[in-house]
């Protein structure tokens, strides 16, 4: 097939910037599991040169290396050059969908799953979410934005921080026709429609005249941090991760832990929390702040390992794979779980934990326990049998 | 390459362990640098009988095999410069033993040097030598280009870490050198032989090598001065003056101010700068530091500034490893890295020598480096496009290389000949030595089956 990428003179700029020193090597994660090059950084920046120059023609290999990269920017630092490897892959599924010769058939589905469904994963709200919604009122300054994955899997941890809020007397709503942020249909190259679903998010905020936005999914935090400033520039909001209001609260002592929590804990960095958001010290202060036994990993903070968040659609087993070579830090580690902030990584760890641990638990539901808003550990989402 | 062949190196390494795809052959094709190969299979052996059957096949067929660690070359050291096979030890990638009785170690040759050291920190135990690219290069790698870094200086290269060897000959013998004793003088020393023969001679698939513990504290600081020659001369000073330092690096002006754009850094305005470290027990640190402020404030130093922190040592250090990446911010298409080394009395006429050599071709040619050791940088930069101005970047890399040989030096210091700089090897090498290490290459690859066409000039180019 015939693809010759085109890219602007900043992105230009940004791969001819990779030496190819190899410094990458030592953390990409699919590179890590694959031990071939092709699949690292490195290879993946030649591979595009290679497409741009008309030296290879694009084929299924050059495909899956394209759609492997978790973006999760763990390269990037590592990279002496500082090379923005993901603002060209990204750029290069942009230019593929274009070119209609990407993304891949299963991202397609999940995209339908959006328009016609407004949620990626095209779900009712369980009805115990559903109830929590209707419960609360029609407006607020303050909205949770709830995300598709803690929405439609994992509903106990929307409705804790529900309950959190609620007993710091914080007066918040949701967005009730909630959609799709947008950001995953931005890291499969498709940037017009998600700029599209974040202009419908922007016309709900702007009806409701939110000023505060409070996500679960570092990814949502993302989209609106960032990406909503650019969008809609007059809408001036407020947004923040739900780790930052509850290490707030903790630290305020609005909220205070009436039980100890009685496991030893590793926190897991999710790349979007913490190499892109660079939010990597509110969690930890939650933990500490909670009395909370924890351990760090050998890898952590700037170079946690990635779970492989973004690639588990269709590339399942390379997921389990990089989330088997994290679970082997955590047993070495010997914690009795893994804590985390996101609802992609925690379904993709719970998926994969090994049964040596107790479990992986989300950062709120933790919080939810030792407060005793969650009445009993065997309540918490991720314990393991 | 013909199909029997493939199916055959398939029976040898599993269908999993072998590629034929466009691909892979362009990515293993490269190395850092210029210098491009035509790989027609990329095979990722498991085992040293795997390493010995693909070796034996290919030197029945004559076919070339190009060993590969991390592909980090500076030199175009593993690139397939001819049609050939890619070796590839990334999956041969253990730690196999850790003796800490003895201080040593035996891994794999595709562990990274960071892996290695990750794994000994908890026992308070490293590999010293350090090439910038530790997160990522292999001990084998390492030790088959006899590689350095920054702390060299103090610690040495490869080759004085080195006990002995698990090798494969392109012949297809697996042979084990050296000894797990810390001194031997039984035979000849083909561990020796091996370090830096920049996978010529044998394919290396083990590695045991010395250990150290680490140091009880470090400590850095910078000095700011008017040109680089009296950074040259501050440093010389600090050799010799019985301060040990665990590295002196330099940056030249240019450098320096590519750096501090690129980073958004903030150093004095000055002409040169040195970053200075010293390891060891704390009130010996913190002496020498003090005496070695001292001897670069006599020399003109303009500033002198101890690191407060760890961060901002870390800081310093990762501006020194982003130096050669900074260089983009010049603008020029390509860039010749060098690694000439000389004695360390010569490294201020050296790096006077390589500012007239700039001036005199009109050449932009950034420099910083191990300066301690007297392992200098000099990038050459030029545009290909511009004939005129690649013919000065030539004729400028020329004269570099006569100069450090003229002043006593050596072509490379740590980054061996590979492609890159097989020309200037006559230079430094009389024909008489040539021939004799011509001998000892064709005694152990007399098919001149792996990594041909490396370190020694080609009949063209002489």
């Amino acid at each position: 097939m015939i693809f010759k990428p085109t890219f602007s003179k900043e992105i230009n700029y940004e791969l001819n910037k990779c030496f190819r020193c190899s410094f990458c090597r030592s953390q990409c994660p699919v590179y890590q599991s694959k031990l071939n090059e092709t699949w690292n950084a490195r290879g993946r920046m030649l591979m595009i040169q290679l497409l741009r120059n008309g030296t290879i023609t694009l084929d299924n290999n050059v495909l899956e290396r394209i759609y492997t990269c978790a973006l999760c920017k763990s390269c990037e630092e590592i990279c002496p050059g500082l090379v923005k490897v993901t603002d060209i892959v990204r750029d290069t599924r942009r230019q593929l969908a274009e070119a209609k010769l990407g993304p891949l058939p299963e991202h397609m589905q999940m995209f339908e799953n959006i328009s016609k469904t407004g949620n990626v994963l095209s779900k009712q709200r369980p009805p115990e979410l559903q109830e929590a919604i209707d419960n609360l009122p029609q407006r607020s300054e303050t909205i949770v934005f709830m995300g598709c994955v803690a929405q439609y899997v994992y509903p106990k941890q929307l409705i804790t921080l529900f309950k959190i809020m609620r007993k710091v007397g914080l007066e918040f709503t949701v967005l009730k026709d909630e959609t799709c942020c947008g950001n995953f249909l931005n890291e499969l190259g498709l940037k017009d429609e998600s700029l599209k679903a974040l202009a419908e998010n922007a016309e709900r905020l702007r009806r409701l005249r939110v000023k505060k936005i409070i996500t679960l999914c570092p990814m949502c935090y993302n989209t609106f941090k960032h990406d909503l400033q650019e969008l809609a520039p007059d809408l001036k909001v407020d947004v923040q991760h739900s780790t930052q209001f509850l290490e707030e609260v903790l630290r305020g002592q609005v909220l205070k832990p009436t039980r100890p929590l009685n496991m030893k804990l590793t926190y897991k960095d999710p790349c979007h929390l913490g190499r892109y958001a660079k939010i990597y010290d509110e969690p930890r202060n939650i933990l500490r702040l909670i009395g909370a036994e924890t351990v760090e990993l050998e890898r952590s903070r700037e170079f946690s390992r990635c779970c492989g968040g973004t690639i588990r659609v269709p590339y399942s087993d390379l997921r389990n794979s990089l989330c088997n070579r994290f679970f082997e830090d955590v047993l070495k580690s010997k914690v009795d779980g893994v804590v985390t902030a996101c609802p992609s990584c925690f379904h993709n760890l719970y998926s994969t934990a090994p049964y040596e641990i107790r479990g992986v638990f989300d950062i709120v539901e933790i919080v939810g326990y030792v407060t005793g808003i969650i009445d009993r550990l065997e309540d918490l989402t991720g314990l393991l049998e | 390459m013909d199909q029997r062949y493939i199916d055959e190196l398939t029976r040898i390494v599993g269908a999993e362990n072998i590629s034929t795809e466009i691909l892979e052959l362009e990515v293993y094709s490269r190395d850092p640098t210029v210098v491009k190969g035509k790989a027609e299979v990329v095979v990722w052996p498991k085992s040293p009988e795997d390493v010995a059957e693909i070796l034996r096949l290919a030197n029945k067929i004559k076919k070339p095999v190009y060993p590969r660690g991390a592909g980090s070359s500076l030199c175009g050291g593993p690139v397939p410069v001819k049609p050939g096979i890619v070796l590839c030890m990334e999956r041969m990638n253990r730690i196999l033993e850790i003796d800490i009785e003895n201080l040593q170690f035996l891994a794999e040759a595709g562990v990274s040097i960071r892996e290695i050291n990750d794994t000994l920190k908890p026992h308070n135990l490293f590999i010293p030598p350090d090439p910038a690219s530790e997160v990522s290069c292999t001990i084998g790698g390492c030790v088959a280009n006899n590689a350095g870094g920054i702390h060299a200086v103090k610690y040495g290269t490869f080759r004085d870490w080195v006990l002995g060897l698990e090798i494969v000959l392109p012949t297809g013998e697996i042979i084990t050198t050296g000894t797990r004793t810390r001194k031997s003088v039984s035979g000849y020393d083909l561990t020796g032989l091996i370090t830096g023969s920049e996978g010529t001679l044998a394919v290396i698939t083990k590695v045991r090598a010395k250990l150290t513990p680490l140091p009880e504290s470090k400590m850095v600081m910078t000095a700011f001065f008017n040109n680089p020659e009296e950074a040259g001369k501050a440093s010389f000073k600090i050799m010799v003056g019985n301060l040990n330092p665990s590295a002196i690096e330099l940056l030249d002006k240019t450098t320096m101010d590519t750096i501090s754009q690129y980073l958004r850094m903030k150093f004095p305005p000055a002409g040169a700068m040195l970053i200075i470290e010293f390891d060891g027990p704390i009130k010996e640190v913190t002496d020498r530091l003090s005496k070695a402020e001292t001897i670069c404030k006599d020399d003109g130093a303009i500033e002198v500034k101890v690191s407060e922190s760890e961060e901002e040592s870390l800081k310093l250090w990762n501006a020194r490893k982003t130096a050669f990446q900074s260089l983009a911010i010049l603008g020029k298409a390509s860039i010749l890295i060098e690694d000439i080394t000389v004695p360390i009395s010569k490294v201020p006429e050296m790096l006077k020598r390589i500012h007239e050599i700039s001036e005199r071709h009109d050449t932009l040619i950034p420099t910083f480096g191990h300066v301690g050791d007297g392992n200098l940088h000099p990038h050459v930069l030029y545009d290909e496009e511009n004939s005129d101005e690649y013919v000065r970047a030539m004729k400028a890399t020329d004269e570099i290389f006569r100069t450090a040989i003229e002043l006593g030096g050596t072509i490379s210091g740590e980054h061996g000949v590979g492609v890159l700089k097989r020309k200037f090897f006559p230079l430094e090498h009389k024909a008489e030595e040539t021939m004799l290490m011509k001998r000892i290459k064709s005694l152990f690859d007399p098919n001149n089956i792996l990594n041909p066409d490396k370190i020694f000039p080609l009949e063209a180019e002489t």
